[in-house]
């Protein structure tokens, strides 16, 4: 019962703010607040319950669509990684609803963005907490949409209402490879939920790489993974603290979630892996790349959640759903809080260009200061949470996969160092290049939920370092130990070098204003930048290859009904038309002749024989008379 | 309750529409509240009916038969089982909700409610009749006063509408009528019965079975509508008032998968079995080309139109699975159809009442001036493009499962009509409600409360069968479960 | 002395002659009334000298003598009655000027 309050709460906030939001006007989150608040306390609750029995699931369960045969049986499952996840939303999500009632202050909708955040809530929880593949698609799906009604909250924007419409549509690509690997599991693999996965595997047989790869298709559109990746960026149009809830720390983890939930279907087949592990490595290298050439405060940060997300993938991809969920809790604390900062800067500024920024630090200490700390958890400075994620990834990787995928790892790492540090510089230090503006610093409802987060930015890596014995690990997976034995050593000093060149020739290239390159080189290597520098054209051949013909075949299709299909329809109506003209014609001309010419000649008949009657007696008497006469004579021969 | 709950939910609105007719025409409040009683009356009857069904039996229930025409054995015989209970609950909800959307009609109301009327003991009598003959009367009472309201009441090319609809269903209907004449000729002792038709089978040859499912198959496939048959449905549907569009794609189309469901499945158990590919293939092409063509309109009511041939697609998928889950996603789909384009035409509707316009490129920022009007619309649309945890998404999930445990690859490429249909309703919101406002609709007044109480019915239903899909499963499941018995496969699960 | 059976025929035929005559030319309607009343006349003396030559055991033609005088009375008054009607509505009885019968 306590399992599926921690869903129905904001649930429940959701209908009270949808039906009466605008009547509460400022006191709306208040609900919300309260309702997630509720889900906070009974997640805790629950985890404190699964840590005291050595990670025993809770579990409770109702039948949804009973059949003849098999019925399924719904419910919610909380055992370690769904607790964990489950903590995340909350945690962080508190503190993003926190945030969101200073930042969204003076939005005419106000208590509607509150509402669609309570339906995300519910939705992400019962999405998290499903033990069963319908379930989880269903709260996929309600995710996604409140992902639509969110990133095109201020619809008024036509590319905000573009963006939200484009994040649906590849999402549901997506959804369409989830369900046609539930569609899969329906017929082959015995039943839908979660748990007997090595039964359910055996079952599937030659068809379980196929089921993998189709489940990490749909994971892909929900976390951005290329080639389904072009949604993110775009979906920054919405307000800010939905980037930092739903699409870095929460919705696009879901994918990394799901991966990580059916991790024994991958681990049977590695084929499967190496598909997940080519996806992730290309996903999280070219988005890192475009990260270093964007300006806008928010696509820098939406291309590093692309990055990292793909840098958990990497993480899953090398047989460690420990090391993916490790990176996926300690990058939904610091992405949260760079975007958390990124929007207090954005709120201070009103515009989100960094070219136009600098010096940011002197009016928004808080906002600079945590923003900073992010940033460099986010390098992978230690002790600082991200360097722990880090390196268990990168360590994985060197122990389970080819070399190839290690060197993207690092170059990931230096990259990352090097675009965080760039942004770091040119929004916060030197001096402010706009100077109309007035920064300030944000009012308390925004502050504290920054301070809030850098703490767990900063430390909540240590929970899953030897300092602490690893115990997310062993929280998470009590039989896996590590796995660190059969990775190189020199990874971990590597990755710290690594961080430290990255940050150092940021610092080198953007605060001393040194060149890196010489003058002939840059010249030569202008087009890669150019390239870079949009998106590698994706959304241009995306836009040709898919959106455009689909369109023209729309319009081919209407035309066809409209031209062929109905033409036909009303041809044959027209056909009937002529058919029966033509047999009108017939029967007035011919049935009809006769009848007529019938009456015709009657008529005529009797106009010729009415002339005898005149009407005088006497003529008649001479008729009889003459008669008379006739028949004398007639009788008389 | 009374043993004679059928017929009083068939002839109460007969009753009603010649009450009607012996009200002076000034009384138009009168009318209205004859109208809305005795529908309100069929709804709570219907519902009684919900309730006191016995869900795990076989057979029919409530049935009543009295002999009619005892020279050729026809039988007024009624009946309801797991597959008509949805319907004739959809049948009983639509009328109730048509009449209060009927308010936008005001000329000639007296003529307009005693034909509404009129056809409302169509649509339940079709639903209920287990005779052919009963039910061929039926299913022909519907089309008169349907000819006359979309003629009447409709919009610019009403008579164009009117007469393409009359005409094509009544070809159709011909056939049918072939068709019935030899399942009796072809019984012994001759009968008109369904059941017992159903029991002792049609004594014909191969190719005869043929044609007889055939003769259905016309006359079922034109009321689905099935590609190529479906170009009157966009005609009509945009023609017709905003009431008499939410019955015919509600109650209308229902009318020809319910019929597959009573008629051909049962009687020719064999050819159905073999026709389940063709059934199959068409139901994708429905999806894909109906969610095609809708992609490309550009008029807010001939878009939802089109969406319906796409939704009807998963109906025959379902169909053509022959197996539990697919049967029940038809089924089922069918019903959420009815509630989810019933909803969306009646949005369609107060719009246009209030601009005079259909075309979506006039429309824009909708969303900022009429926000509860806007979260109708996203949760129609939503509902429409199969959101979990709302109604269309059960049954089209269902239907897939079913198709793809019997036809996978099918199934696979009519997956792809989810995205194409997504992006419909997605550009249709982002049409109507997103964008810059426009000024020239400044005095744009939000959907009053009249039109809230048509809807609301509606979107409860389509929310509680999202969430509590067994309510309406659970009816239907024993009698598909028997009906798959009969076509001997009861593959899969 | 008998008067030959002939000369009576002949007295006949001369009326009915007579008769005929009047009924084809007058024009005023009582007077082809009265033409025809000789006609019938003319065919009772041929009855009675018919009668008179076969013997009086026979009163047949004597009988079909009584009948057509009842029928001519007859005749006279529905045609009297007939033209006084005529007279009445048309102001003439003159038989040209009455074509009411015109086909």
């Amino acid at each position: 019962m306590n399992l599926a309050l921690i869903p129905l709460l904001p649930a429940i906030s959701f209908v009270i703010l949808i039906l009466i939001g605008r009547r509460l006007g400022k006191a709306a989150p208040l609900i919300s607040l309260s309702a997630l608040l509720g889900s906070l306390v009974l997640s805790i609750q629950l985890f404190l319950q699964i840590t005291a029995s050595h990670g025993h699931p809770v579990h409770a369960s109702m039948v949804w669509l009973p059949m003849a045969e098999q019925s399924f049986r719904f419910g919610f499952l909380a055992d370690p990684l769904s607790i964990t996840m489950c903590l995340v939303v909350t945690v962080i999500g508190w503190m993003i609803m926190l945030y969101s009632t200073g930042y969204m202050t003076d939005d005419p909708r106000y208590s509607r963005f509150f509402a669609y955040l309570s339906l995300f809530f519910a939705a992400m929880l019962t999405l998290v907490l499903a033990d069963h593949f319908v379930l989880l698609y269903i709260g996929w799906e309600v995710v996604g949409l409140c992902s639509y009604l969110l990133i095109s909250f201020w619809f008024e924007k036509p590319s905000a209402a573009a963006a939200g419409k484009k994040a649906f549509l590849t999402t549901r690509v997506g959804d369409l490879g989830l369900l046609a690997a539930i569609l899969l599991m329906a017929k082959f693999g015995g039943n839908l939920n979660f748990g007997n996965w090595e039964t359910k595997a055996q079952a599937l047989g030659h068809l379980t790489p196929l089921v993998a790869v189709l489940l990490f298709w749909g994971a892909a559109g929900k976390s951005a993974q290329f080639p389904l990746h072009v949604w993110l960026p775009d979906a920054m149009e919405g307000p800010t603290p939905v980037s930092a809830l739903i699409h870095a720390a929460t919705m696009v983890a879901a994918g990394v979630y799901l991966v990580a939930r059916c991790m024994p279907l991958f681990l049977a087949e590695p084929s499967a892996l190496m598909v997940v592990a080519t996806l992730a490595a290309i996903t999280s290298f070219f988005a890192a790349t475009i990260a270093c050439t964007q300006t806008d405060l928010k696509k820098i940060l939406a291309y590093s959640t692309l990055s990292q997300l793909g840098f958990m993938m990497l993480g899953l991809a090398s047989g460690s759903a420990v090391a993916g969920m490790f990176h996926l809790v300690t990058h939904a604390w610091f992405k949260a809080l760079l975007f958390l900062g990124a929007g207090s800067v954005i709120h201070a500024m009103h515009h989100q260009d960094t070219t136009k920024m600098g010096g940011l630090l002197k009016k928004m200490p808080i906002t600079g200061a945590t923003f900073i700390i992010a940033s460099v958890a986010m390098a992978g400075v230690p002790p600082l949470s991200g360097f722990w994620s880090k390196e268990e990834i990168l360590i994985s990787v060197g122990g389970h996969l080819p070399p190839l995928f290690l060197w993207v790892g690092l170059a990931v790492s230096l990259m990352t160092a090097f675009y965080i540090t760039k942004t770091v510089i040119v929004t916060f230090f030197g001096e402010c290049r706009d100077h109309h503006a007035h920064a300030h610093e944000s009012p308390w409802t925004m502050a504290a939920p920054l301070l809030f987060l850098s703490v767990g930015a900063a430390f909540v890596g240590l929970l899953g370092s030897p300092f602490f014995e690893h115990s997310f690990q062993h929280f998470l997976a009590p039989e896996e130990t590590g796995g660190h034995s059969s990775a190189p050593a020199w990874i971990q000093t590597v990755s710290v070098l690594i961080a430290a060149t990255g940050i150092g020739l940021a610092f080198v290239r953007y605060q001393l204003g040194k060149q890196l390159l010489p003058e002939r080189m840059r010249v030569r290597l202008r087009p890669i930048y150019q390239l870079i520098d949009n998106k590698y054209y994706i959304d241009e051949i995306y836009e040709k290859i898919f959106i455009r013909p689909v369109a023209a075949l729309g319009r081919l299709s209407w035309d066809f009904d409209a031209g062929v299909v109905d033409a036909i329809v009303n041809g044959v109506g027209r056909l009937t038309q002529v058919l029966s003209e033509c047999k009108r014609q017939f029967d007035e001309q011919i049935v009809d002749g006769f009848v007529n010419a019938t009456a015709i000649w009657t008529g005529r008949a009797g106009q010729t024989v009415r002339l005898l009657q005149t009407g005088l007696v006497q003529n008649y008497l001479w008729l009889a008379a003459a008669g008379a006469v006739a028949l004398f004579f007639l009788i008389r021969r | 309750m009374g043993s004679l709950i059928l017929s009083q939910l068939v002839f109460l609105p007969l009753a009603a529409a010649l009450l009607t007719l012996v009200i002076p025409k000034e009384r138009e409040s009168w009318i209205r509240a004859v109208a809305l009683l005795a529908t309100g009356m069929v709804l709570v009857l219907a519902t009684l009916l919900v309730f006191s069904y016995r869900p795990l039996l076989s057979g029919f229930q409530f049935e009543e038969k009295i002999s009619w025409i005892p020279q050729v054995n026809v039988w007024y015989h009624l009946g309801v089982d797991g597959i008509s209970l949805p319907l004739v609950f959809l049948t009983a909800l639509i009328s109730f909700v048509g009449v209060i959307a009927s308010a936008s009609i005001q000329d000639r109301l007296k003529e307009y409610f005693f034909l509404y009327l009129l056809l409302a003991t169509g649509m339940m009598g079709t639903f209920l009749a287990l005779d052919l003959f009963l039910f061929y009367i039926f299913w022909e009472i519907v089309l008169v006063p349907m000819y006359f309201l979309i003629g009447i009441w409709g919009g610019p090319r009403r008579e164009y509408a009117a007469i393409k609809f009359f005409l094509y269903t009544l070809a159709g209907s011909v056939f049918m009528l072939l068709a019935i004449i030899a399942c009796y000729f072809s019984s012994l002792p001759h009968t008109f019965s369904i059941p017992d038709l159903t029991q002792q089978g049609l004594r014909l040859s191969h190719n005869m079975q043929w044609a007889v499912f055939m003769g259905f198959f016309l006359a079922f496939a034109i009321k689905v509508p099935i590609f190529p048959f479906h170009t009157w449905l966009p005609d009509a549907h945009v023609e017709a008032p905003t009431p008499i569009s939410v019955i015919l794609a509600g109650v209308l189309l229902k009318m020809g998968g319910y019929g597959f469901f009573r008629i051909s499945l049962p009687l020719m158990p064999g050819i159905a079995t073999q026709f389940a590919i063709v059934f199959a293939v068409l139901g994708v092409i429905n999806i894909i080309y109906g969610a095609m063509v809708a992609l490309a309109q550009t008029d807010f009511k001939k878009l939802v139109a089109y969406s319906s041939v796409s939704h009807m697609g998963f109906v025959l998928l379902g169909l053509g699975a022959m197996n539990l889950p697919g049967f029940n996603g038809a089924a089922l789909e069918m019903f959420n159809h009815g509630m989810i384009t019933g909803g969306m035409f009646l949005l369609v509707g107060v719009l246009y009442d209030r601009t005079h316009t259909r075309n979506l490129a006039d429309f824009g920022g909708l969303g900022a001036k009429i926000p509860v009007y806007s979260g109708l619309l996203i949760f129609f649309s939503m509902a429409s493009l199969g959101l979990p945890a709302l109604s269309g998404f059960v049954g089209e999930f269902l239907s897939l499962m079913g198709g793809f445990l019997s036809f996978p690859a099918i199934t696979l490429v009519s997956v792809l009509g989810l995205v194409v249909g997504a992006a419909i309703f997605l550009l249709l919101i982002q049409k109507v409600l997103l964008g810059v406002f426009q000024t020239k609709w400044a005095h744009l007044r939000d959907i009053n409360t009249r039109e809230l109480l048509a809807i609301v019915p509606l979107m409860a239903m389509v929310l509680w069968v999202g969430l509590f899909p067994r309510t309406i499963l659970f009816l239907q499941s024993t009698t598909l479960g028997n009906l798959l018995r009969h076509l001997g496969s009861m593959k899969g699960w | 002395m008998l008067i030959p059976t002939s000369h009576i025929l002949v007295v006949s035929a001369g009326l009915f002659a007579l008769g005929l005559f009047g009924a084809l030319t007058r024009r005023n309607a009582v007077g082809i009334l009265m033409s025809i009343e000789l006609i019938l006349n003319s065919a009772n003396l041929n009855l009675i000298a018919f009668s008179r030559s076969w013997g009086t055991q026979q009163a047949d033609l004597q009988v079909a003598v009584l009948i057509v005088i009842g029928i001519a009375a007859a005749g006279a008054v529905a045609g009297l009655a007939l033209i006084l009607a005529i007279s009445r509505h048309r102001q003439t009885i003159q038989a040209d000027e009455i074509k009411e019968l015109k086909g």
